[in-house]
């Protein structure tokens, strides 16, 4: 076992961490209060590489493996949890499933634009009726010709209104349920693919939530991804390395609760001493820097499984799970740390409290999380360290 | 709205402490972690009228609402978990017979809970392959002319040891597999075939006596049958709604204590030249515990009252089980906590209150259980 | 012991639900979004009495007792934390240190426009430097022939920008620490008195705070209330009931979340069936009704005690900690229900839960209540 980073892990840290200190943390609380998509970043992280880190160089990635590429991710999301997750959906959830199960002549096609981030990426398999059921999609293909033909609706859409591609999930095959579901690159311009909704949302204001409208999107089956009825099984798999970016987002979050709760009470004198100095505050400090930690080992062992290329269903679940949960409790006890400070927007407790939130939610509940984990277990036993 | 006790409830809960801390707390002192409650104590509770408190007066008993049984059940749990538990056990049976029970059941099987010639009862619901699915127990009752033949086994039977006598449920349909096909039975200890099985080797609670039955081809007259064939469940979920109120009461005696014990400590031992008491840490653990024990006391109480005012009390039974029993489970924990490494050594009585208050968070429907029925009562049927 | 409500105490319930049902269910989420203080709403809180709950009648309140506050509290917090913050603040703080401590005179000239929603009150305890530590104050009060000049800041003061009536706490013997504070009663447009921008808050976006800046403020000697040098004990007396005020909130809220999670878990079906059917959101559901009812339990107790004239030093904190905390949970579990719904302005749960989060912090944090708890048991009171 080993605990150190490659030289080149440590490098694309810190380069993350410079980027997100000089250039997205300024921007954070524009971002949140006036709900706009970071553009300008977005462009500057392309031009770093960020948005296809672990695609090969050959196509337009930055050949990163996956821990380096959880590194990266929770330094921006230290700074921005909305442009972390801009980050980790085009990585995560619409890179890597192009980059596992794509023709050579699609990765030219898709993989390529996005990898260098001159293209920008969603995943739309929610639905108005299928959350957490994600196997009962409405949303129907019908083979025309050449071309299949997409009608339904989907539901919460990260970065919806500003992608160009979409790969979406649709039931080619009602009859035959979970195996009658195919994936689809869909260009978000062509006809009948409409943005009917965006969403208000509590927190990760600066990242897009829409929903999407198909009408009779014809979609060539040239950008059929995988095989027919193989639609379900790319989900899955994809949401192995989602959970990783979600949880690497979540690290993030934990780590500026924490970051802001010792210079807080550092700084904060109550009852003629720095507050640090009362244990009530102290024990909440030990307990969130405990929970990062044990998230990080979570998050970066489950990274490491991955980028061997294993399915890692127990261990992304496992570290999704655990740093949602962490990053909640640090950014609930950053802002009672805080007090009345903790309440208001000119301070970033408020601001981790409701983007800490989505965290346990999206890319799969917590609920869920505890299912597959458990009936992994059942089913396989423990597996050693 | 009244929080405050009654004249009555107040001089029940006196009396009660009194005989806990005068005449069991002795006696308890001297067990060992392998000694049962000796029959003498058992026999000193029944003669003093702690077996039948919630029998009317005009039958025999103390004609105690449920409120004022609760707060005896957290007086003796305070002295010992044990006995609390035994005479909790007892009265429930007691009710049961009191309000299921006829004349003749009342003449055969109460008055010996009355007049001390059995100085307990037991409840026997669990068996092997049926706890929380309570209602697949697999113990038959087969008619045969005006009696019933009884076959099977049960597990976790309180006071086993002690009882002369027994509450059964068993099958007497075999053709319906849930709770339709049960049938509520009174069975004396000395019947044919009745077998008392080992004590089980627990945790805690280990004066308190935890024994397996067998039941082989025991004949039981029709007569000593409760209610009707098929009515068994019923019988046996009135009592536990009672039940869960004295579980919970326990778990707040034996919280209680060892909050006490938890404070003491506190401000008598010293480290970095204060006190422990004087560190936010501990005086962090003493106010969540003992703002939690109020909590559970209130949810108890007003269980308690629903009860004494025949007031539907399912969902509220269930809450201040679910509650109570987790809260004083945390709470003892706490309690080690806060003693350290004396609180792991047997000198130390913080350990012996977890390790007595740990059953209560399982039997008499496990939290699980609780939160089940408490989302069905609030879900308003599905 | 009794559990059973009063008629009395029902019927103001079902007043407060029913106002709160008609006239705050609709409108929060717009306050909310829009940062508004719903200034209209005021004439019909002050009709229905909600304006002066505590005040006699002699002075055109509704002389509610402590759990009829707590009563209404809970049903207007159960729409709305909003309204629910500007009445505690406006009925529990300001208003209440003029009642219980001020003479006939004082009461008299302001008590009745408080009552009538003509004037608005709001208390001024906390300062930038002093929250927690409350007695760290250091705004101060010098007396002079006529006046006294008060001099300093506070922060977080609720109604700060639209208050009329300030109840303003400042140091008149600073060498005496918490034994050396005076109240005194500031009227806005006082010159020098001067309340700062509304503040940018995460929840309770439709109640007004903000802070104060007091720039040699000259106070009549008749606006002293109370005795002088006694106003951080008076103080004191005040934040027991105001206590159990915020924790009724946070009641009300909890059990907001609760209502629409058993509403929704029924509507919701996944896996072809109600999510409602599912242990994980039933345990959940089980969860948070237990511990709302206990917290209810223990705010009634606490308001109970003080009716029979007790000191509720303990009970208070207990409540408030205890109610606060379980608030929170409820509503953070009640997003988690909602699944991705939750997390969507449409539906009422996120504001809940962002309404909810002060109940921990106002008026005494949690850390300052364990301090409270654990002081009193261990000295052997209370508990």
């Amino acid at each position: 076992m080993n605990f150190n980073f490659t030289d080149e892990q440590i490098a694309v840290r810190d380069m993350a961490r410079d980027f997100a200190d000089r250039r997205v943390r300024p921007l954070a609380d524009e971002l949140d209060k006036t709900g706009r998509y970071p553009q300008e970043l977005v462009k500057e992280m392309a031009g770093l590489s960020l948005m296809g880190m672990c695609v090969p160089e050959s196509l337009g990635g930055a050949g990163m493996d996956m821990l380096a590429y959880v590194l990266a991710l929770e330094e921006i999301s230290t700074a921005c949890a909305s442009t972390g997750v801009i980050m980790s959906v085009n990585n995560s959830l619409v890179c890597e499933p192009i980059k596992s199960f794509a023709t050579d002549e699609q990765k030219q096609r898709f993989l390529v634009p996005l990898a260098k981030g001159e293209k920008l990426g969603c995943y739309a398999l929610t639905e108005p009726n299928a959350g957490t059921d994600a196997g009962h999609q409405e949303t129907k293909a019908i083979k025309k010709g050449q071309s299949f033909v997409l009608n339904g609706t989907k539901q919460f859409i990260t970065n919806g209104a500003e992608a160009d591609l979409c790969i979406v999930y649709a039931s080619t095959a009602p009859e035959k349920g979970v195996k009658g579901i195919s994936a689809f690159i869909v260009e978000t311009k062509s006809p009948g693919f409409k943005i009917s909704k965006k969403e208000k949302k509590l927190g990760i204001k600066g990242s897009s939530c829409v929903q999407i409208v198909l009408d009779n999107v014809e979609v060539p089956e040239a950008n059929l991804l995988h095989r027919e009825g193989e639609g379900f099984k790319v989900a899955m798999s994809t949401l192995e390395v989602g959970r990783i970016g979600i949880a690497a987002q979540a690290l993030g979050i934990g780590q500026a609760a924490l970051t802001a709760s010792l210079k807080y009470s550092k700084e904060r004198e109550q009852f003629g001493q720095p507050i640090a100095n009362f244990q009530a505050i102290q024990f909440m400090m030990a307990d969130m820097a405990t929970r990062l930690e044990a998230a990080r080992m979570l998050t970066y062992k489950a990274a490491q499984l991955k980028g061997t290329g294993a399915r890692t269903p127990v261990e992304s679940s496992q570290a999704k799970l655990y740093a949602s949960e962490m990053c909640m409790y640090n950014a609930w006890a950053a802002v009672q740390i805080h007090g009345g400070y903790g309440y208001v927007e000119d301070y970033i407790p408020e601001r981790l409290f409701r983007d800490a939130k989505i965290c346990e939610i999206y890319e799969g509940t917590s609920e869920v999380q505890r299912i597959l984990i458990a009936r992994n277990l059942i089913k396989e036993g423990l597996s050693d360290l | 709205m009244k929080f405050e006790l009654t004249d009555d409830q107040k001089a029940v809960q006196e009396w009660a402490r009194n005989f806990s801390e005068t005449i069991v707390a002795p006696v308890v002192s001297k067990l060992s972690d392998r000694d049962k409650l000796p029959m003498d104590l058992l026999k000193k509770l029944s003669a003093e009228g702690f077996m039948s408190l919630m029998v009317p007066e005009a039958q025999g008993g103390a004609g105690l609402d449920s409120l004022s049984f609760s707060l005896v059940i957290t007086e003796l749990a305070r002295i010992c978990a044990s006995t609390s538990i035994s005479v909790a056990v007892t009265n429930m049976i007691a009710d049961v017979l009191v309000r299921e029970g006829q004349k003749h059941h009342h003449d055969k099987f109460l008055s010996q809970l009355l007049s001390g010639e059995s100085p307990t009862a037991s409840f026997c619901l669990t068996e092997n392959s049926s706890g929380s699915d309570a209602s697949a127990l697999q113990m038959t009752a087969k008619k045969e002319g005006d009696q019933y033949c009884l076959n099977g086994e049960k597990i976790y039977v309180t006071n086993g040891a002690f009882s002369n006598f027994f509450l059964i449920m068993a099958r007497t349909n075999t053709e319906i597999n849930g709770s339709k096909g049960v049938s509520a039975f009174l069975v004396p200890r000395a019947s044919k075939g009745v077998v008392i099985g080992k004590e089980e080797d627990k945790m805690g609670l280990n004066a308190s006596s935890t024994t397996r039955m067998v039941f082989e081809n025991v004949l039981v007259p029709e007569s000593d049958r409760l209610l009707n064939e098929g009515e068994g469940m019923q019988v046996a979920l009135r009592a536990l709604d009672g039940g869960r109120i004295s579980v919970a009461s326990q778990a707040l005696g034996v919280a209680k204590r060892s909050l006490e014990a938890g404070i003491e400590y506190a401000k008598v031992r010293e480290q970095f030249g204060k006190t422990l008491g004087e560190f936010q840490a501990i005086q962090w653990k003493i106010a969540n515990a003992s703002t939690e024990l109020s909590a559970a006391e209130l949810l108890i109480r007003r269980a308690a009252w629903l009860k004494s005012q025949k007031l539907p009390h399912r969902l509220e039974a269930s809450m201040a089980k679910l509650f109570s029993t987790e809260m004083a489970i945390r709470l003892c924990d706490e309690m080690i906590q806060i003693h350290g490494g004396y609180g792991y050594i047997k000198d130390y009585p913080v350990e012996k209150y977890y390790r007595d208050v740990r059953v209560t968070s399982l039997y008499e429907g496990t939290s699980e259980i609780q939160r089940t029925v408490i989302a069905k009562n609030i879900l308003g049927g599905l | 012991m009794n559990f059973e409500l009063s008629d009395d105490h029902k019927a103001i319930r079902q007043l407060a639900r029913n106002f709160s049902e008609s006239d705050l269910k609709e409108t929060a989420s717009k306050w909310d979004q829009e940062k508004k203080f719903p200034h209209e709403l005021v004439p019909k809180l002050a009709e229905l009495g909600f304006m002066g709950m505590s005040i006699p009648e002699e002075y055109g309140g509704s002389d509610l007792d402590l759990l009829s506050c707590a009563i209404v509290m809970e049903e207007v917090a159960r729409h709305c934390g909003s309204t629910a913050l500007t009445l505690a603040s406006h009925n529990g703080l300001g208003s209440k240190h003029i009642l219980e401590f001020g003479n006939e005179a004082q009461k008299k000239k302001y008590l009745p426009d408080i009552a009538a929603g003509k004037k608005l009150s709001a208390w001024a305890l906390t300062e930038p430097g002093s929250g927690s530590d409350a007695s760290g104050m250091k705004t101060v009060a010098v007396e002079e022939k006529d006046c006294f000049v008060l001099n300093g800041s506070k922060a977080f003061i609720t109604q700060g920008s639209v208050g009329d009536v300030y109840l303003v706490l400042a140091k008149t013997s600073p060498e005496k620490r918490q034994k050396g504070v005076s109240a005194f009663i500031i009227e806005k447009g006082t010159p020098g008195f001067t309340p700062g921008k509304p503040e940018d808050k995460l929840g309770c976006r439709g109640s007004d705070t903000s802070t104060l800046s007091l720039d040699n403020v000259r106070v009549p000697k008749e606006n002293l209330v109370g005795e002088r040098d006694m106003g951080f004990i008076d103080t004191l007396k005040i934040l027991d009931k105001g206590r159990v005020i915020i924790g009724a909130m946070a009641l009300g809220l909890g059990r907001g979340a609760l209502e629409e999670s058993i509403r929704y878990a029924k509507e919701r079906e996944q896996f072809g069936q109600p999510i409602a059917n599912f242990q994980a959101i039933q345990w959940k559901l089980a969860n948070m009704a237990t511990e709302l009812e206990a917290a209810r339990l223990l705010l009634y107790r606490a308001c109970y005690l003080h009716r029979e004239g007790r000191s509720i030093n303990t009970e208070a904190s207990m409540a408030k900690l205890f109610a606060s905390e379980a608030g929170l949970k409820a509503c953070d579990e009640a997003i988690q229900i909602h699944g991705g719904y939750g997390y969507i302005k449409d539906y009422p749960v996120e504001r809940y839960w962002r309404d909810c989060r002060i109940c921990t912090i106002g008026e005494g944090t949690s850390e300052v209540q364990r301090m409270i708890i654990s002081r009193n048991i261990l000295r052997g009171q209370g508990g």
